[in-house]
């Protein structure tokens, strides 16, 4: 089949909004990123470069999000800004200065071993296996409970506010809601703000809730029961706020 | 800043940050419940606001072409700037743009409404326009050779006004200039300016002078009348102009401004000393004045 310019303007169209369309089309232009990529690097991105493969694919994601039709063809638009923005992550890796590689072989023998060998392994890694297997079942849990209100994290992640102040705001509601176990309790149950009380309790306006709802939506379930080790990664929440009370 | 992520997408994954923010980052070879420290961001396409002067630029546009066409067009093509004046004996006056459009034409005399009768000026210029009037003047016998055609130009502008009646004389010249003479202004059947005669009758003789008005007595005294037998008689009032005791006699030659006068300002008949021509009633004394005041008796130096 034949695709024509035609065809990507489309698809990009489509994959600003849906997530599994975006997910798709990088799929489909896997080897447009890589060759962008190869042509930046001089290298194969495997050759310890993977970091910066996922930055170009960023990239192309953020070329997707930001095209405009009307400014000229897709491809050529994604290439500079794959470019771009590998540009801009060297130069901040360089502030990194004098960092090496765990994987830099020692003493220059071809099979003798890496740094990281070298290095005492402390990380309890049977522990940590566990911990991340229940954090993983926890937010595959939160993210099933999502999706009964037709929500992705996806969604989510575009719905969060963007400006401090509409963040502190949306906190305040957050704050208000965690005092009232009933209405977290209907947010569970219905997935629906109720938007008279927490606006009257939190002070904040309707509107910037209505705007960020499914923001809301998210941030309140987790502060529902069951979500332990989400709540424990949102310990700045609690603390910050038990600080403001006392 | 630690960050949970949430869901990993090949491009990207989202993240949740300690303050409850979801977040999408570059997807570093990341798996769902990692926590991750440093990030790469997704930058977001900033948000344009809808443009506002969008649907105003076509209002803008318009009217911006609207004034061009107003002040560059019609403005010096159609608005009135200035009027030209022709006469010959018919009598007409043109009102003209500034781009020397004739606006209108309008005789001003019975012959120039004939002149002008049936003649058509639209979308002709000045110069056009006095040509072929000065032409139908010789074909209708108004003007023959040796006449005089008078150009008068008036305007707001001065420049403007120049200029045109240099132009308008310029252009007949060049074409009757053999025949007629062309002159800048009105014609001289009527004098520019109007002169008012006024007869002048010979000056009274000197000994009863007009009074100068600075020495007009104060007429809050009331006994300083001069038809009370013993006022001074000298005040001059009754030689009135009014009223039933006129005596016929204008008294303006008397003034001491202008053309007419006399030469004598009574001034120094002021404190001389000497009360012989003096208008005031103190030929009698200050007793006379009876009113217990001084204020009319300023000016008696004895």
């Amino acid at each position: 089949m034949v695709r024509t310019e035609h065809d990507i303007v489309s698809q990009v169209q489509s994959a600003k909004t849906d997530s599994e369309a975006a997910d798709a089309l990088i799929r489909q232009y896997m080897g447009f990123i890589r060759s962008e990529t190869v042509k930046f690097l001089h290298t194969a991105p495997e050759n310890g470069h993977e970091d910066e493969l996922s930055i170009a694919m960023l990239a192309f994601y953020e070329a997707i999000l930001a095209y405009e039709k009307s400014r000229g063809a897709f491809l050529p638009y994604a290439a500079r800004a794959i470019k771009n923005q590998l540009i801009d992550h060297y130069r901040t890796e360089k502030h990194h200065g004098n960092v090496i590689s765990l994987h830099t072989p020692l003493g220059g023998e071809e099979d003798g071993g890496e740094l990281l060998d070298t290095i005492p392994d402390t990380v309890d890694h049977a522990g940590d296996y566990v911990v991340r297997t229940a954090s993983q079942r926890e937010i595959q849990e939160f993210s099933e409970k999502l999706a009964q209100f037709g929500l992705t994290f996806s969604d989510v992640a575009d719905n969060c506010p963007r400006q401090e102040r509409t963040f502190a705001a949306c906190r305040r509601v957050l704050d208000f809601a965690r005092t009232q176990p009933e209405l977290l309790k209907r947010v569970e149950d219905t997935g629906k703000l109720p938007m008279g009380e927490l606006s009257a309790g939190s002070g904040t306006d309707k509107k910037t809730m209505e705007r960020h709802r499914k923001y809301l939506v998210a941030i309140l379930l987790a502060f529902t029961n069951g979500y332990e080790i989400i709540r424990g990664h949102l310990c700045q929440v609690g603390p910050k706020r038990g600080g403001d009370e006392a | 800043m630690n960050y949970l992520v949430m869901e990993v997408h090949p491009a990207y994954a989202v993240v949740l940050d300690e303050e409850g923010r979801f977040l999408k980052a570059a997807n570093l070879r990341y798996q769902v419940g990692d926590t991750v420290r440093d990030i790469v961001e997704l930058r977001r396409p900033k948000e344009k606001r809808p443009a506002l002067w969008k649907p105003l630029s076509g209002v803008a546009g318009l009217a911006a072409c609207l004034c061009i066409v107003f002040f560059g067009y019609y403005q010096p093509n159609f608005t009135p700037y200035g009027a030209l004046r022709i006469q010959i004996n018919p009598d007409v006056e043109l009102t003209l743009s500034r781009t020397d459009r004739v606006l209108e034409l309008e005789g001003l005399n019975a012959d120039g409404r004939v002149l002008i009768e049936g003649y058509d000026y639209g979308g002709k210029d000045r110069e056009d326009v006095t040509e072929e009037l000065v032409e139908r003047a010789i074909d209708m016998g108004y003007l023959s050779g040796g006449e005089t055609v008078s150009i008068t130009v008036t305007s707001a502008d001065a420049d403007w006004q120049a200029r045109e009646e240099q132009a308008a004389r310029e252009d007949l010249e060049e074409r009757y200039g053999e025949t007629i003479v062309i002159q800048i202004g009105p014609t001289d059947e009527k004098p520019p300016v109007t002169e008012v005669v006024i007869p002048v009758t010979p000056p009274e003789p000197e000994p009863t002078p007009e009074p100068p008005p600075e020495q007009v007595d104060p007429p809050a005294a009331p006994d300083d009348t001069d038809d009370r037998p013993d006022s001074g008689g000298a005040t001059g009032y009754q030689d009135t102009d009014y009223g039933p005791d006129a005596d016929g006699i204008t008294d303006y030659e008397d003034t001491d401004y202008g053309p007419y006068s006399d030469g004598v300002t009574d001034y120094e008949d002021r404190d001389d000393g000497d009360d012989q021509d003096d208008d005031d009633d103190d030929g009698n004394h200050d007793d006379d004045d009876d009113d217990g005041d001084d204020d009319e008796d300023w000016n008696d130096d004895d």
